[in-house]
């Protein structure tokens, strides 16, 4: 059954002589979950209010067309800080049922529905301020439901989540589609978690729907590789015929098959590091630290005997859970933070980007925003802006406002705030987070391209794809203390948890495979042997 | 503990009216000795004195300007030197007194505004006055919001901003003025840009559309009942005591003495609110009381 209809619709924002979104026909059916995807800026987030009417209502434009929507829809947007209006999880829960002007048994008997079906009663009595990112996301997503909404609209629900979060709020997403048939469209860039759930796929670029259809049907059409989970894209790459797996379980399934009965095979003994250091810079020693300990006033020890070296051109990458030490070891290397006890020495200009690059811009034009930097620091501009913002491909925007900026131009500025005074040290704290994949692949190559000026780079992320991508060496920290180090395919083969979907796909079956490349090798050689008409037998 | 919006509200504006429209320093005096006993009593004393301490410097400045810059007093302890713009330094007795007198009245507010705080739930605040004033508490929610996140916001940006190069532990106050400036900036805009966000959010769960109804919103108790009982009293003998002329006292030309009608008033006064802080504390520390009011 339909339940919300889109004819010939065309949407512009107020004071925008462009279309937002251009001659959108689309059909949502009852049970239906549709995966949203689309470049940053593409019109996603425009159609997803579209369905709830916050567009026009709300922000005015031009529309024309016809929306019919038969349920009342709730709608869940990427920062869940930003959405809670109430201090108590309770109230936050039953602002919506307020507003509708229910009874307060009505709305008390609503509240502890959605309280025992969401699985919440342990925050009921918590302050909102107290709540992880997750858990606020959570009660953002009862807050919706409670008032009766059976569609429910996501837009990058977990972008500023981290993976174990994004992880419970994704799984909670299918429970409500599979057990409980609520209608889900959901705007996600980070394919590789949700593919498996949708049934509908709606693929769109500059505000126009290119692609509204299925999964298989998906697989055939030329979308950027981006926008391909990466186990798909893997078997589609190779030139699988059968039914593309999306998940590594699926995956696994046919490499079974392909590789036949199960030996235990060896152990991979040359691993070779990727990141050795550019041929043309000289080893020289940036950072050391001795047994560094760290602790916050109130006691807490976030850092435990730490031993570090890092040495000048290299990408070096921390990964861990939240609120295992990376931020604090970050402030402590940049010298925000002092070490309680230990010995750190430093040789070199350090550059720090944390998390929001929002946090930096407030001049009025990306130029002045490096200059500020420079005025600080007493440098005077001996032409570095101008080759900066080249390098960056900021320099069209030279005198743009940042912060009318997209998010990964943002980012750019931030960064290019912090290498104009040239630091050979440069530490970023979750780079990549609420990037999409075209974004992260160049962010990627900008950090390549400063290890081979002789930069050095430490990230500390969740984001286990990048660092195998680009980092040469890798730490995992635990609760302040570094548990494992060394190059990303020792790290990687060694664990179940922090590991590549590659790394998770191969394990067992063929444990030579290290990388996206080695994979589709072997599985090209595999399939070239392999008669096709097996998988159907 | 927390009282029922209205309570709160009526307790805010009444206090705030006796302390502004007061000029006897005795009086500012005991209001801010049962302001400060009433807030320590709700979240202990040594987190009441980090909050004076933060009003201390303004207080200081006011102790210190008002007798250099004014001149209505008789007994001059001072007469200095010609200065530009100002004249002649002249500081007298009364000037002294009287910005004595202005720094407790200011301390007295700046902690009513924090008892107000601890006394509201923010929710209740919220939900009752958006019953009556819509538009009103959504910016208000906005303005509540943007202070909440400050907090949080003003670490962050600074260790961002140092990183940058500025110096906020400058020997030079003017350059330390000066680094706050784009740290400030950077929370304003990022405050404006997160209010359409939670525009957004306010508009899709329905706020405004139609009257909205209260879930759990606190009734009026028997506490409540006292908060404002006494409330209205207060204002009552403030009004009549003003009407008498018991709270009369000038700092300049001279300053006038006290009358002993004055000091029976403020006595009695001085009762009133000591009962009240001991209905308070009582009610703090006995479960019966607790349960009953």
């Amino acid at each position: 059954m339909e339940i919300a209809t889109i004819q010939d619709m065309t949407y512009s924002y107020p004071n925008s002589i462009y279309p937002a979104l251009k001659n959108i026909n689309l059909k949502v059916y009852e049970g239906d979950f549709i995966l949203l995807i689309g470049e940053s800026g593409s019109g996603k987030s425009t159609l997803a209010k579209v369905f709830n009417g916050i567009i026009p209502h709300f922000y005015g434009g031009t529309i024309c067309g016809n929306i019919q929507c038969e349920e009342e829809v709730g709608i869940v947007f990427q920062d869940p800080e930003k959405q809670i209006i109430m201090e108590s999880v309770e109230k936050e829960i039953a602002f919506p049922l307020e507003n509708k002007g229910l009874s307060e048994a009505d709305i008390k008997r609503t509240v502890m529905e959605t309280l025992s079906f969401m699985n919440l009663w342990e925050l009921k009595d918590k302050k909102t301020y107290q709540l992880s990112g997750g858990e606020r996301q959570k009660v953002n997503m009862a807050s919706s439901l409670a008032k009766h909404s059976r569609f429910l609209i996501l837009d990058e629900p977990t972008s500023q989540l981290d993976p174990s979060a994004a992880d419970d709020i994704l799984n909670m997403i299918g429970r409500l589609n599979q057990d409980f048939g609520y209608t889900i469209i959901l705007a996600e860039q980070q394919l590789d978690r949700c593919f498996s759930m949708a049934n509908r796929i709606w693929y769109i670029k500059e505000g126009q729907v290119v692609f509204d259809g299925n999964k298989k049907d998906f697989f055939n059409i030329n979308v950027p590789k981006e926008f391909v989970p990466l186990i798909g894209k893997l078997f589609k790459e190779a030139g699988f015929q059968g039914s593309i797996p999306e998940t590594i379980r699926d995956g696994r399934k046919v490499l079974r098959k392909l590789y036949g009965p199960i030996e235990k095979s060896k152990k991979h003994t040359t691993l070779e590091s990727k990141d050795n250091t550019h041929p043309r810079v000289k080893k020289t020693t940036l950072l050391t630290m001795k047994k560094v300990y760290f602790r916050y006033e109130e006691g807490m020890e976030a850092l435990k005997d730490i031993d570090l070296h890092l040495e000048k051109g290299r990408i070096y990458g921390i990964l861990g859970e939240i609120g295992s030490g990376k931020t604090t070891l970050l402030k402590v290397m940049s010298g925000l933070l002092p070490p309680s006890q230990g010995k750190m020495e430093k040789h070199c200009l350090v550059g720090y980007l944390s998390q929001n690059p929002n946090d930096y811009l407030f001049n009025d034009t990306v130029y002045e925003e490096l200059e500020f930097t420079l005025k600080n620091h007493g440098m005077k501009d001996d032409g570095r802006i101008d080759y900066l913002l080249k390098e960056l491909e900021l320099y069209k925007l030279k005198d743009s406002n940042p912060r009318d900026l997209s998010g990964g131009e943002k980012q750019r500025v931030a960064l290019a705030s912090i290498l104009v005074m040239d630091p050979e040290l440069i530490l970023l704290d979750e780079p990549t987070r609420g990037l999409d994949y075209i974004l992260r692949s160049s962010m990627g190559k900008l950090l390549n391209f400063f290890k081979e000026q002789g930069k050095t780079i430490v990230i500390v992320t969740h984001d286990v794809e990048f660092l195998a991508m680009y980092a040469g060496n890798i730490r995992i920290m635990f609760k302040g203390e570094i548990v494992q180090e060394g190059t990303p395919e020792e790290v990687f083969s060694t664990g179940n948890y922090y590991s590549t979907q590659i790394r998770k796909l191969f394990t067992g079956v063929d444990d030579e495979v290290q990388s996206y490349e080695e994979g589709l090798i072997k599985l090209r050689l595999k399939l070239s042997h392999w008669d096709e008409r097996e998988f159907v037998k | 503990m927390k009282c029922h919006p209205l309570a709160v509200i009526l307790f805010f504006l009444g206090f705030m009216c006796i302390v502004l429209i007061n000029d006897n320093p005795l009086l500012s005096i005991l209001y801010l000795v049962y302001i400060s006993l009433f807030l320590s009593g709700e979240i202990g004393y040594k987190k009441m004195l980090k909050n004076m301490k933060a009003a201390f410097w303004t207080i200081l400045s006011i102790i210190i300007i008002n007798p250099l810059v004014s001149r209505g007093g008789s007994h001059v302890l001072y007469r200095g030197i010609r200065l530009p713009l100002v004249g002649r330094l002249i500081i007298t007795l009364e000037g002294i007194c009287f910005g004595m007198h202005m720094s407790i009245k200011l301390m007295a507010i700046y902690l009513l505004f924090f008892l107000t705080y601890e006394l509201s739930d923010q929710d209740d605040m919220f939900s009752f006055f958006s019953r009556y004033a819509y538009k009103l508490t959504l910016l208000l929610s906005f303005s509540l919001n943007m202070a909440h996140r400050l907090v949080g916001e003003v670490q962050r940006v600074k260790e961002v901003m140092m990183m940058r190069g500025l110096q906020f532990h400058n020997k030079s106050i003017l350059k330390r003025i000066k680094a706050y400036y784009p740290l400030l900036k950077v929370i304003l805009i990022s405050s404006l840009e997160g209010s359409i966000e939670r525009a957004e959010s306010l508009y899709s769960k329905g706020y405004g559309k139609q009257q909205p109804t209260r879930y759990k919103g606190k009734k009026l108790s028997l506490l409540d009942g006292i908060v404002m009982t006494y409330m209205l009293l207060l204002v009552g003998m403030t009004l009549w005591a003003r009407h008498k002329g018991l709270q009369y006292f000038r700092f300049y030309p001279h300053m006038t003495g006290i009358s002993l009608e004055s000091l029976k008033y403020i006595g009695l006064l001085g009762l009133l609110l000591l009962t009240n802080l001991i209905i308070i504390w009582r009610r703090q520390r006995w479960k019966l009381l607790q349960y009953k009011i």
